[in-house]
C-alpha cells in the first residue's frame, strides 16, 4: 500500500504527538539502570542494584503487598458493589435514579484532595487510618464510579427478553441472572474489575492521608522515597509498574476484542 | 417445583376473565374477557398499541394484571411467577441464548426441571426432529439463520411439553416466503401436538391463515372474537370491517324490513336490499360491501337486486386481481375482480353497472 503525502504527513504527526506523551514515562527505564546511586539522566553505567534494593528492602516488599492486598480487596467489593448499584439503576423503576448516580459519580469527579482531607477527617474518627481495612473502604469509594459506568453500559446494551426467556423456561430469577445474564454481561464485568485494581494500585493521594504508617501502599512509599532518598529505586519500581500498566492494558485489549458482542466501554 | 412436565400431550384451556392492565392513565388492556379451548389456535389481532402484547405478557407473568384473573384449566395463576407458570413463551426476537448451543438452547427448561441427563438430550434431540433441525445441536446460535434461530425458539419452548404456547408476532423478522413456510410449520406442529396456541400478531392475512379464532383487539378491548371467516363476512364493529381486509362504507337509512331483508335508502334516493338487521326503521346506518363482493357488468344491466351506476375511475393492476375506483352516484367504491383471461378488462372513464348480493352487506348504526 503506498502512502499518499497526506498520509504520511498524518503519521509523522501521531508519531510525534505519541512521543511526546510516552517518553516521559520510558524515562524511568534507562535511570532504573543506573549504576551510581543517584536518580539522573542520562544514566551512567549500568547495573541490577536498585532492582535487588527494592526486592529485598523491608520496606519496599511489605508496600508492594499492601498495594496488592488492598487492590484485590477493593476489586472484589467495587465489583460487587457497583455491579448490584448498577442491575438496580438500570433495571429498577427508582425515584431520583439520575441523583443516584450523580451521587455515586462523584468520587470519580471531585478532585482527589478534597475526597482525602473529607475521608481522612470520617476515618480517624472511626480508628481506619493506618489500616489495610480502613485503606480499601477510602479506594473502594474511589473505585466504585469506575465499575458503575462500566456496568450500567453493559447493562443497557443487554436484551432482557433473554432474562424473560429464561423466566419462561422455568428458570427462577436467581437462576435466570447467574445462567443467563451473567455469562453474557461477563467481559463488561472483568473489565470493571480491571479497572477497579488499577484505580486503588496507583492511586497515591487519598493513600497520603489514610495509609499512616501501618498500610503504606507502594505508590506513597514511592512518594516519600523520592523526597527522602533519590536514588533509583523509585525508577526501578516504576519501571516494574510500567510493565504491569502494559499488561493489564493488553488485557482489556484482548477482552474488548473477545467480547465483541458486548464490549465494556472504557470510562 | 414445576410437575406438569410429565403432563400428557394436549393443550390446556386457558380464561381470561375482566382482564386489565393500566400504564399510569393509559389504558393498555381493558376488560379483555377471552377463552382459549383445549387444543385451540386463538390469536390476538390488532394494530400496535391494540393491546394485544400487554395481554400476552400478562398471561406469560411478565406483566402484573391491574385487575381481572387468568385462568390454566380452571386454576388462577396471576399470583405465579413466570418460571412457575409452565407455558411456553416464543419471543419476538427469538431471544435464543447466544451463549449456548442450539442443543445447550433447547435443553434449558429441562435442565430447569432437574431432569436426567439421558433424558435431556433425548428430549432436545426430539424437540430438535420436530422442527427439522437434527444435527444442529453442537451449532452456537449465532450462526444459524433467522428461520433456523425461530425454529430453534420453538422447539426450546416446546420440549417441556407445555400446556400452551404463547406467541409474540414471532415471524415478523422473517421474509415472506420464509414467513409462508413457517406458518405451514407452526399449524402442523400445533395439530400433531393438540397444544392450545395464543399467536399475537398484527398481519391479518397470517391471523386468517393460522387461527381457529382471531380476536381482534383494539384500543385495549376485543372488538369481535370469532372464526376467520366469521370476522371477515360477519364483522361486527366497523373497526372490525375496516382493519380487516378491504372495505366499502355507504350511508344509508333503514326504510323497511322483513324477517329476511331489510332495504335501505341511500343519500342519491336509491334503494339496495341487505341481510336482516335488529337497527329499528328509519335509522341511520353504515353499509358494508367488501371490495371482492361486487361485480361489475356492463351499463343498464340491472338484473340484480343491488346495482349501482358508476364510471371507472381509476385502475390498479395487483396481479392477481385487479382493483377499480368507481364512481357513482353516492360514493367512490372499491371494486375488486380477479384477473382472468376469459374476462374483458374495463377501461378508465367506461361506464359500468355494479351489483352484489343483499347478503354481502354488513349494517353497522351511524
Amino acid at each position: 500500500m503506498r502512502l499518499s503525502p497526506g498520509d504520511a504527513v498524518l503519521a509523522g504527526f501521531a508519531g510525534i504527538v505519541s512521543l511526546y506523551l510516552v517518553l516521559p514515562s520510558l524515562i524511568v527505564v534507562p535511570m532504573s539502570f543506573n549504576a551510581d546511586n543517584l536518580l539522573r539522566f542520562p544514566p551512567h553505567g549500568f547495573s541490577l542494584t536498585w532492582y535487588e534494593a527494592y526486592f529485598t528492602r523491608e520496606d519496599w516488599r511489605s508496600a508492594t503487598w499492601n498495594s496488592f492486598a488492598i487492590a484485590l480487596a477493593v476489586t472484589v467489593l467495587a465489583t460487587t458493589l457497583g455491579t448490584l448499584a448498577a442491575l438496580g439503576l438500570v433495571r429498577g423503576r427508582i425515584p431520583l435514579r439520575n441523583l443516584y448516580i450523580f451521587l455515586m459519580l462523584t468520587p470519580m469527579i471531585a478532585p482527589p484532595i478534597v475526597s482525602a482531607v473529607s475521608m481522612y477527617g470520617v476515618f480517624a474518627r472511626l480508628g481506619l487510618v493506618g489500616t489495610l481495612l480502613g485503606m480499601t473502604f477510602a479506594h473502594t469509594v474511589l473505585a466504585l464510579p469506575f465499575v458503575l459506568v462500566n456496568v450500567v453500559a453493559v447493562l443497557q446494551r443487554m436484551d432482557w427478553r433473554l432474562e424473560q426467556a429464561a423466566r419462561s423456561l422455568g428458570a427462577s430469577a436467581m437462576r435466570a441472572f447467574f445462567l443467563v445474564t451473567l455469562p453474557l454481561i461477563r467481559p463488561g464485568l472483568i473489565v470493571a474489575a480491571i479497572f477497579a485494581f488499577i484505580s486503588s494500585f496507583d492511586e497515591v493521594v487519598v493513600a497520603l492521608y489514610i495509609s499512616g504508617s501501618n498500610a503504606v501502599t507502594l505508590p506513597v512509599q514511592m512518594w516519600s522515597g523520592l523526597r527522602f532518598e533519590i536514588n533509583p529505586v523509585v525508577a526501578a519500581v516504576s519501571t516494574l509498574l510500567l510493565g504491569l500498566s502494559i499488561v493489564c492494558l493488553a488485557a482489556l485489549g484482548l477482552l474488548r476484542r473477545a467480547g465483541s458482542a458486548l464490549p465494556g466501554p472504557a470510562p | 417445583m414445576i410437575h406438569a412436565t410429565d403432563s400428557p400431550r394436549g393443550g390446556g384451556e386457558i380464561r381470561l376473565v375482566g382482564l386489565s392492565r393500566s400504564f399510569g392513565e393509559v389504558l393498555a388492556v381493558r376488560d379483555v374477557d377471552l377463552v382459549a379451548a383445549r387444543g385451540e389456535f386463538l390469536t390476538l389481532l390488532g394494530a400496535s398499541g391494540s393491546g394485544k402484547t400487554t395481554t400476552l405478557m400478562m398471561i406469560a407473568g411478565f406483566v402484573t394484571p391491574s385487575s381481572g384473573d387468568i385462568l390454566v384449566d380452571g386454576i388462577s395463576i396471576v399470583g405465579r411467577p413466570p418460571d412457575k407458570r409452565n407455558l411456553g413463551v416464543v419471543f419476538q426476537s427469538y431471544a435464543l441464548f447466544p451463549h449456548m448451543t442450539v442443543a445447550e438452547n433447547v435443553a434449558f427448561p429441562l435442565r430447569m426441571r432437574r431432569l436426567a441427563g439421558a433424558e435431556i438430550r433425548t428430549r432436545a434431540e426430539e424437540a430438535l426432529a420436530m422442527v427439522q433441525l437434527s444435527g444442529y445441536s453442537d451449532r452456537r446460535v449465532t450462526e444459524l439463520s433467522g428461520g433456523q434461530q425461530q425454529r430453534v425458539a420453538l422447539a426450546r419452548a416446546l420440549v417441556f411439553h407445555p400446556p400452551v404456547l404463547l406467541m409474540d408476532e414471532p415471524l415478523g423478522a422473517l421474509d415472506r416466503k420464509l414467513r409462508e413456510q413457517m406458518q405451514l410449520e407452526i399449524k402442523r406442529i400445533q395439530r400433531s401436538l393438540g397444544i392450545t396456541v395464543i399467536y399475537v400478531t398484527h398481519d391479518q392475512e397470517e391471523a386468517l391463515i393460522l387461527s381457529d379464532r382471531i380476536a381482534i383487539m383494539h384500543e385495549g378491548r376485543v372488538h369481535q372474537v370469532g372464526t376467520p371467516a366469521a370476522v371477515y363476512e360477519r364483522p361486527n364493529t366497523p373497526y372490525v370491517a375496516g382493519f380487516l381486509g378491504e372495505s366499502n362504507f355507504i350511508d344509508a337509512v333503514v326504510e323497511a324490513k322483513s324477517d329476511a331483508s331489510s332495504w335501505l335508502r341511500l343519500n342519491s334516493g336509491e334503494r339496495i336490499e341487505a341481510g336482516p338487521t335488529s337497527l329499528p326503521i328509519g335509522a341511520a346506518v353504515q353499509a358494508m360491501i367488501r371490495p371482492e363482493s361486487i361485480g361489475l357488468s356492463p351499463p343498464g344491466d340491472g338484473e340484480a337486486a343491488n346495482s349501482l351506476a358508476g364510471a371507472i375511475e381509476m385502475c390498479e393492476y395487483l396481479g392477481q386481481s385487479i382493483r377499480y375506483f368507481v364512481q357513482t352516484d353516492v360514493t367512490t367504491l372499491n371494486v375488486r375482480e380477479p384477473r382472468n383471461d376469459a374476462r374483458r378488462r374495463v377501461a378508465v372513464g367506461e361506464r359500468v353497472t355494479l351489483y352484489w348480493l343483499p347478503r354481502a352487506t354488513a349494517l353497522f348504526p351511524r
